[in-house]
C-alpha cells in the first residue's frame, strides 16, 4: 500500500494526501440557481443537486484523481455546465427512449452516468457513443431527427471530457506498473549480458506474452503465473550451463558445422583460444558431379596459412598452426577455380562438411569467452600483494560483485551480493565444484525479481520527484533496444548525469545509430502496423500462385527496412508520401521495377524445362537476399501501398475495402471507426451474386441505414486502394470488371485513384503524427495513455513540428517528457490557482 | 516394472521408425501402465478407486447451430451433421442444451463478444473492459479444482492450446488479448497461461529436465529460498499496483517450491516413449498431439485437471485440410451466405472429429477396472452459440465420460434456457469434492443422474 514514512516516496505521500482529500462538487443545470462550488476536506463527500427537469441533469465531480489538485479545476467546472445546459437536452430528446430510465438497449443506460469520473472510467463506452453519433449510425438513421449541430455539441463534449486536461495543474504522470521482461527483451538481455545469442525463450518455449494496448510490453498485462516461473527456472539453468564451463579439457577439441561456398566466398569462424600449437581438420568436397577441382585457402586473422586443392570427393585436410592466446578468426575461402569460365555454375561449390580444431598441444585449453567474462576469479587465484590463494568465498564475491550490477542493471549493495554468494556456498556444502556452485549462484540471480522485473527507484530533484538515473538508463535501453543498458549508459547513471537533457539527447542519438535499435522494428513498428499478423494470414495459393512463404517474408522485410530508414532519417510524412522503398529481386518483380538494372524475372531460378510463363514463384531468385532502395512506380506511395499493408488488410481470397479503410483510420490516422454493434444484423441483401464487383457489394452494404453511417467513413478509403489485389499487386480489373478507384470521403473530398487518396490523407499529417506519438509513447512507457498524458503528447508534438516531425525529434521528445522521466512535480511548487492552457 | 508392451527404442532403420505421433498414440492405445508406487495419490481418492479426471476443451467462434444441435431429446435423438464423427461414442457423452454464460454478454460494455466469451467460459465472470490496465475476469473452474483436488498430483493442472497469444494490436474491440487467449484464470487478474508447443508441454508434464538427484533438488530449493528472500529488497520501492505483480511472482515461486518438495521424482514413462520434437506440421497433428498428452498425463496420474483451447477466441485460422481456405472468424460472420454457412459446418465437424479422437483414446485406455473415460468428466464447447449472432445462451456443449460415478450418458438433456453454465462446473467440482458453494453466477448444482 501507499507508504508515507519513506522520504524517497515523497510522491506517494503526496498522492495519499490527494486521495484522502476528496472534494465532490456538483452543479445543477442552468434552470437551478448556480451554487458555489463546495469543497470539503477529510472524509469524501458527495453532494447531489437533483433537478426536477432532468432525470439526467446532475453530474458530480470528484478530484480524487492521483496527483491532481484537490480543487476542482476550471475545465471540469466548465464541462459540467455544458453537460447540463447543452448535452443533456440533446441526449434526452434523441436517445432517452432507448437509453434512459428503464430502457437500456444494448446494455447502455445513459442515466447511469452521474459523474464526470464515471464517464471517464467508462471511456470505451463513451468513445463508442461519440463514434456512432458522429458517424450518424445512432440514433437509428431511419427515424432520427438529430441535427448536425446537435451531433457536434455531443461529440465535442465527449471528446473534451475524455481527452482534455488542464495542463496548468501540472498533473503527475500516471505511474508505470513494474514491468516483467517480455520474451524479446529477455532474449536480448541475455545476449547482451553474456555475449551469447541463446534465445532461451525459444529453446525453453516460454508462454507467450499477452498483448495490451496494442503491444506486448505492457506492465499490467505481463503476468507471471507458475508456468512462466517454471520456464524462467529452466532458462536460468540452461543459461548457466552455457555460460559457465565446468570442464576445461572439453575445449581441447572443438567442432564447427561447415558451409557451402560459391566462388570467392569465405566461411569465418571466430575462436577464443589459448597460446599453443593447433591442428585444424577440414572435411571438404568440390561440388556436385564436377570432374575438376578448386583451390581453398585457410587464413588465420587474414594471414594465409595454407592453400590446397579440393577435389570432387570427400577428403580431410589437416593444417597445423600456432597462435598466442586471445580471439582469432579462422577463415576458409574458395579462392581459385580450375576452370574460371564456368566458376559461377550453380553446382560448382566448395562444400565444407565440418571443421575440427584440436589444441593446444601443450598446456590448458582456453575457456570460452563468455566463461572468462563471468568467471573472473577462482579459489586458487593468488591474492595481491600477499600471494595467498583467495579461497572459495572471496572468489564468489569477486565474480558476483562484477556481474550482479549488470544483471540487476544498477548498483548493488553488499547484502545483495552476499545473498547470491550464500547460494554458491550451499552448492559447495552439497559437494559441488566451484564452477558448478557458481552456476547455481548465477541461476539464482537470473530468476530474481530484480532481474526479471524492472523495478524502479525514485529520487528527489528540484522539480519534484523523478526516476533515478539507473531507472532512466533502463527505460532508455528497453525502449530503444529492447535490452539492458550497456556500459555507457550504466556509467552515466553511476555519475548521475544521465538525466541531464543534453546527455540524454546525445545518448538517444548514439543509441539510434547502434544496430540494437533495430529492435524497434520488431518491437514497435511490427506491432503498430500489425505486421506480426502477416505470419498468420492464409492466402489462397490457387488463386495467387505467386504467393509463398518467401514472398510473405519479403513483404515483412520490406516494411521493416522502410521503417528503419524512416526511423533514422525520415519524417512522419514519409509514412504516407515516400516515393521509395526497398526490394529484393522477388519484390522487384512483384512491384514491376528493375532490380539493379536487371529484369527481376530473369533472376528467378527456373528448373530446366519448366514453363517460362509459369507464375509460381516457390523457388529462389538469384541474389534473393540482396535488398536495394528503389523509386516506387507512379501509382504507389508510402506505407499504404506496400505489399505488407495491403495483404494484411485482405481476406484469403480477395481484397477487403472495409479492412483497408479501417486499418488506415485506426492504424495510420488514429481515428478508429466505431466497432460493429455486438450483434451484427444479417444483411438479407448480402447474398448478392459473387460476380458483383466489390464496389457493388459495398453499395448494398451501405444501403442498409444501420450500417451505412460507419461504412461511409471506412469504405471509400478502402475503395481508393482497390487497384491493389489481395496480395498487393496492381490491377486494372478484377475478373472482367474494371476497377474504379474513385470515391468521396465523408467530408466531401473527391478523389480518383490511390495517389490522389493518399495526397488527401497526407494533409492530415498532424493527426498521423499525433497517433504515431501516442502509439510510440505507449510502447516506451509500457502502459496505456491516460488523460493526464495529453499534456506530454502536446508538448512533444509542438517541439517536433518545428522539425517537420522527424521520427528522431519525436523519440527525443518522448524520452525528455515528464511521463518518461516519471517526474511528479513537487506539490509545494504547484500553482495555488490553476490556470488553463 | 513391467509393461504389457514396450515400444522399441534405440536405432531402428528409418523405414521402420515410428513418427512421434504414432508413438504417443500407440501409448494410449496399447500400453496399460501399472500404477507405480509414487504415483499413487497421496491425498484424496483411495488407491482402489481411480481418481476422477476433469477436462475442458474449448472451441472458438460459435457454431452453425442448425447443423450442430442434434434433433430429439432424452435417448431419442439423431446425431447432427457436425456431431456425426462422434457416432461411435454417442453413448459416452451427453448433449447439454439451454445452458448460458450471461456474463459474456455486453452488459453495457459494447462490442467485444469474442474476448468476453473466452474470459467468461470457465469463470462465469464478466470481464472488465480494458485494453491494458486492471485486467480482471474471475477464477476459473479448473483452477478452483486445482487448488484442492490438484494438490495430490505432480502438476495441479495443465493448460494447453495450439495458437500463440501473440497478436498485434487489440485482439477484440478494446479488450486486451489476455481475454481472448485464455480460458483458465489462476486468480481473477492472472491468466494461467498455456503451453502451445507439444514438446514444452511434454517436458513440463514428465519432468525430463531436472532429474531426481537429491543434491540438485536441494539446490533448487536453495534458489527458491533465495528469491523468496528478495521480497525485502523490493517492498520499500514499490507501490500498490506493483505489489500485485510481485505477488504473482512470489505466489508462483511458492507453488513451485511446494511442488518440487512433494513430487521430487520424475514420472516414469514407458520405455520407448519419445519426446515430440519441434512444431507439428499441421493443425490436425498439433491438436491430436495435445490430446495425446492429455491422455498420457491422465494415464500416469501426472495431473487430473486439464484445459485445452483448440484455438484462441476469434481465431481466423484457415483449414486447408478440409478445403476451407477462408478464416474461421471471417466465415463465422456468414451474413447468411450459403457457402460460408457450409464452410462453418465443415469446421464444426472437423473439430468434432478431433474430439472423437480424444474420446477414442480415453476409452481405449484402461484405468482401474474401467477406462479413463469412465473416470473422466470432459466438457467440449464454447461460450458463443451462433458466430453470426454472438449470443451466449443455449451454448453448444457436450459432457463426455461418467465421472467415476456411472453418470448416465447418451442423452440430449434439455435444461431451462439461461441455466448458468457454472452450475455444470459446480457439478464437476462437487464430484471431486472441490465445490465451494458459490461460483460466479451459478445458482445451484446441475443435476445429471
Amino acid at each position: 500500500m501507499v507508504r508515507c514514512d519513506c522520504p524517497r516516496n515523497f510522491s506517494e505521500y503526496w498522492k495519499q494526501i490527494a486521495r484522502c482529500v476528496t472534494a465532490a462538487i456538483s452543479f445543477a443545470p442552468e434552470k437551478q440557481r448556480r451554487e458555489a462550488p463546495v469543497l470539503r476536506l477529510g472524509k469524501a463527500v458527495q453532494l447531489f443537486f437533483f433537478s426536477s427537469a432532468f432525470a439526467l441533469g446532475s453530474i458530480s465531480f470528484s478530484a480524487a484523481q492521483e496527483g491532481a489538485s484537490p480543487e476542482v479545476d476550471k475545465l471540469d467546472k466548465e464541462l459540467s455546465e455544458l453537460w447540463g445546459a447543452q448535452v443533456v437536452p440533446v441526449l434526452e430528446k434523441h436517445c432517452g427512449e432507448c437509453h434512459m430510465k428503464g430502457a437500456n438497449e444494448a446494455g447502455v443506460n445513459l442515466g447511469d452516468y452521474d459523474s464526470l469520473d464515471k464517464i471517464r472510467s467508462h471511456d470505451s463506452t463513451w468513445e463508442q457513443i461519440r463514434g456512432v453519433i458522429r458517424a450518424e449510425a445512432m440514433p437509428p438513421p431511419e427515424t432520427s431527427t438529430m441535427t448536425a449541430d446537435e451531433r457536434g455539441v455531443v461529440t465535442a463534449w465527449i471528446e473534451r471530457a475524455l481527452h482534455e486536461v488542464d495542463c496548468g495543474c501540472m498533473p503527475a504522470p500516471p505511474k508505470v506498473t513494474v514491468r516483467r521482461l517480455n520474451q524479446f527483451e529477455y532474449d536480448n538481455t541475455i545476449r547482451d549480458l553474456f555475449g551469447l545469442d541463446l534465445k532461451p525463450s525459444k529453446q525453453i518455449g516460454f508462454v507467450s506474452d499477452d498483448v495490451g494496448n496494442g503491444f506486448d510490453n505492457q506492465g499490467e498485462v505481463l503476468s507471471l503465473p507458475p508456468i512462466a516461473m517454471e520456464k524462467y527456472l529452466q532458462a536460468a539453468s540452461l543459461i548457466s550451463e552455457k555460460v559457465i564451463a565446468t570442464d576445461r579439457e572439453v575445449f581441447r577439441k572443438q567442432s564447427f558445422e561447415g558451409e557451402t561456398l560459391g566462388f570467392h566466398e569465405s566461411m569465418k569462424v571466430p575462436v577464443y583460444i589459448a597460446t599453443g600449437k593447433y591442428t585444424l581438420s577440414v572435411r571438404t568436397r568440390f561440388g556436385e558431379g564436377q570432374i575438376d577441382s578448386c583451390q581453398a585457402k585457410f587464413y588465420l586473422d587474414d594471414q594465409v596459412v595454407s592453400e590446397w586443392e579440393v577435389l570432387p570427393k570427400d577428403e580431410t585436410t589437416k593444417i597445423d598452426f600456432e597462435v598466442t592466446a586471445g580471439e582469432h578468426q579462422l577463415r576458409i575461402e574458395y579462392s581459385e577455380d580450375a576452370n574460371p569460365e564456368v566458376r559461377n555454375v550453380p553446382n560448382r561449390k566448395l562444400i565444407i562438411h565440418s571443421l575440427r580444431l584440436v589444441g593446444p598441444e601443450q598446456g590448458e585449453p582456453a575457456y570460452p569467452r563468455e566463461h572468462e567474462r563471468v568467471v573472473i576469479a577462482y579459489p586458487d587465484t593468488l591474492d595481491q600483494p600477499e600471494g595467498r590463494a583467495i579461497g572459495f568465498t572471496e572468489a564468489t564475491r569477486r565474480v558476483f560483485q562484477a556481474i550482479l550490477p549488470r544483471i540487476y542493471r544498477r548498483v548493488v549493495d553488499d547484502e545483495e551480493v552476499h545473498a547470491v554468494m550464500m547460494v554458491c556456498q550451499k552448492g559447495a556444502d552439497a559437494g559441488f565444484t566451484y564452477e558448478q556452485s557458481l552456476r547455481f549462484g548465477l541461476q539464482a540471480a537470473l530468476v530474481s525479481p530484480q532481474f526479471l522485473f524492472r523495478a524502479e527507484r525514485w529520487v528527489e530533484s528540484d522539480k519534484g520527484v523523478r526516476l533515478d538515473d539507473y531507472g532512466i538508463a533502463s527505460r532508455l535501453s528497453y525502449f530503444l533496444w529492447s535490452s539492458m543498458p550497456d556500459e555507457g549508459l550504466l556509467k552515466l547513471a553511476a555519475e548521475n548525469r544521465l538525466h541531464e537533457p543534453d546527455v540524454m539527447r546525445a545518448e538517444v542519438a548514439r543509441m539510434l545509430e547502434d544496430p540494437r535499435s533495430e529492435s524497434l522494428l520488431t518491437g514497435f513498428f511490427a506491432q503498430w502496423l500489425g505486421l506480426r499478423n502477416i505470419q498468420k494470414i492464409d492466402i489462397d495459393r490457387e488463386k495467387f500462385p505467386i504467393w509463398s512463404d518467401r514472398l510473405r517474408g519479403a513483404m515483412i522485410k520490406e516494411t521493416e527496412l522502410f521503417c528503419k530508414s524512416v526511423m533514422r532519417d525520415g519524417t512522419v510524412e514519409d509514412f504516407l508520401l515516400a516515393d521509395f522503398t526497398f526490394v529484393n529481386p522477388r519484390l522487384a518483380e512483384f512491384y514491376g521495377v528493375k532490380f539493379d538494372g536487371q529484369n527481376p524475372s530473369e533472376l528467378y531460378r527456373r528448373r530446366p524445362g519448366t514453363n517460362d510463363t509459369n507464375p509460381r514463384r516457390q523457388g529462389l531468385y538469384n541474389r534473393e537476399d540482396e535488398w536495394i532502395k528503389v523509386t516506387l512506380p507512379e501509382n504507389r506511395r508510402g506505407i499504404l501501398t506496400q505489399a505488407a499493408a495491403l495483404a494484411l488488410t485482405s481476406n484469403p481470397t480477395r481484397s477487403s475495402a472495409v479492412k483497408r479503410g479501417k486499418w488506415v483510420l485506426e492504424t495510420v490516422l488514429g481515428d478508429p471507426p466505431p466497432s460493429a454493434p455486438p450483434n451484427v444484423p444479417s444483411l438479407e441483401q448480402a447474398t448478392a451474386a459473387e460476380t458483383a464487383s466489390l464496389r457493388e457489394r459495398l453499395e448494398i452494404h451501405r444501403s442498409n441505414p444501420s450500417c451505412a453511417g460507419c461504412h461511409k467513413i471506412m469504405d471509400p478509403i478502402g475503395l481508393g486502394l482497390d487497384n491493389f489485389d489481395a496480395i498487393g499487386r496492381w490491377r486494372d480489373k478484377e475478373g472482367d470488371l474494371e476497377i474504379v478507384a474513385q470515391g468521396e470521403l465523408v467530408d466531401g473530398t473527391k478523389f480518383s485513384g490511390p495517389k490522389e487518396l493518399i495526397a488527401i490523407l497526407s494533409q492530415k499529417t498532424d493527426s498521423v503524427a499525433k497517433n504515431f506519438t501516442e502509439r510510440l509513447l505507449t510502447y516506451a512507457l509500457g502502459r496505456g495513455l491516460q488523460r493526464a498524458d495529453r499534456c506530454d503528447v502536446d508538448t512533444i508534438l509542438e517541439k517536433s513540428k518545428a522539425n517537420r516531425y522527424t521520427i528522431r525529434s519525436l523519440i527525443e521528445g518522448i524520452v525528455l517528457s515528464n511521463a518518461f522521466l516519471q517526474v511528479t512535480p513537487n506539490p509545494s511548487l504547484q500553482p495555488k490557482q490553476a490556470s488553463r492552457n | 516394472m513391467t509393461h504389457e508392451q514396450s515400444l522399441p527404442s534405440g536405432r531402428i532403420p528409418s523405414s521402420m521408425r515410428l513418427d512421434r505421433r504414432t508413438v504417443l498414440r500407440g501409448l494410449g492405445a496399447t500400453v496399460t501402465l501399472p500404477m507405480l508406487e509414487f504415483m499413487k495419490p497421496a491425498l484424496g481418492a483411495s488407491a482402489e478407486a481411480p481418481p476422477v479426471r476433469l477436462a475442458w476443451v474449448f472451441f472458438p467462434n460459435g457454431t452453425n447451430a442448425d447443423r450442430w444441435v442434434p434433433k430429439g431429446k432424452g435417448k431419442e435423438w439423431e446425431l447432427s451433421h457436425a456431431l456425426e464423427p462422434l457416432a461411435e461414442y454417442r453413448n459416452d457423452f451427453n448433449v447439454l442444451r439451454g445452458l448460458a454464460q450471461v456474463n459474456a454478454q455486453s452488459l453495457g460494455d459494447g462490442p467485444g463478444d469474442h474476448a468476453r466469451s473466452a474470459a467468461a467460459f470457465l469463470t462465469g465472470a464478466h470481464p472488465f473492459k480494458t485494453a491494458g490496465s486492471k485486467i480482471k475476469a474471475g477464477r476459473s473452474a479448473d483452477q478452483i479444482a486445482a487448488d484442492t483436488y490438484g494438490r495430490s498430483t505432480r502438476l495441479a493442472s495443465i493448460e494447453l492450446g495450439t495458437e500463440e497469444g501473440r497478436d498485434a494490436g487489440a485482439c477484440d474491440s478494446g479488450y486486451s488479448c489476455a481475454y481472448s487467449n485464455n480460458i483458465s484464470w489462476r486468480s481473477e487478474s492472472l491468466p494461467t497461461g498455456k503451453e502451445i508447443q507439444p514438446k514444452s508441454a511434454f517436458d513440463r508434464l514428465f519432468g525430463v529436465t531436472g532429474g531426481g538427484d537429491p543434491k540438485e533438488q536441494s539446490m533448487r530449493v536453495s534458489i527458491l529460498d533465495f528469491v523468496t528472500d528478495q521480497r525485502k529488497h523490493l517492498v520499500s520501492q514499490v507501490g500498490a499496483e506493483d505489489n500485485r505483480k510481485l505477488d504473482e511472482y512470489f505466489s508462483s515461486v511458492r507453488e513451485i517450491e511446494q511442488r518440487i518438495t512433494r513430487f521430487a521424482t520424475p514420472v516414469q514413462l514407458p520405455e520407448g516413449t519419445q519426446t515430440p520434437s519441434d512444431k507439428p506440421s499441421d493443425a490436425t497433428e498439433h491438436i491430436r498431439l495435445m490430446y495425446d498428452l492429455m491422455v498420457l498425463a491422465f494415464q500416469t496420474d501426472t495431473t487430473r485437471i486439464a484445459s485445452f483451447m483448440l484455438a484462441n477466441e476469434g481465431s481466423n485460422r484457415a483449414f486447408p485440410m478440409i478445403e476451407v481456405k477462408d478464416g474461421h472468424h471471417q466465415l463465422s460472420h456468414h451474413e447468411n451466405k450459403q457457402d460460408h454457412i457450409d464452410k462453418i459446418a465443415k469446421i464444426d465437424r472437423y473439430y468434432c472429429e478431433q474430439f472423437g479422437y480424444f474420446l477414442k483414446k480415453l476409452k481405449e485406455t484402461k484405468d482401474g477396472e474401467g477406462t479413463l473415460l469412465d473416470n473422466a468428466l470432459v466438457v467440449y464447447g464454447g461460450a458463443i452459440n451462433d458466430g453470426n449472432r454472438h449470443d451466449h445462451h443455449d451454448l453448444p456443449l457436450l459432457l463426455a465420460g461418467r465421472g467415476g460415478k456411472g453418470l448416465s450418458t447418451g442423452n440430449v438433456l434439455e435444461f431451462p434456457q439461461y441455466t448458468p453454465l457454472n452450475n455444470l462446473f459446480r457439478m464437476m467440482l462437487d464430484t471431486v469434492g472441490a465445490d465451494r458453494g458459490d461460483f460466479g453466477d451459478s445458482n445451484g448444482i446441475l443435476a445429471i443422474s
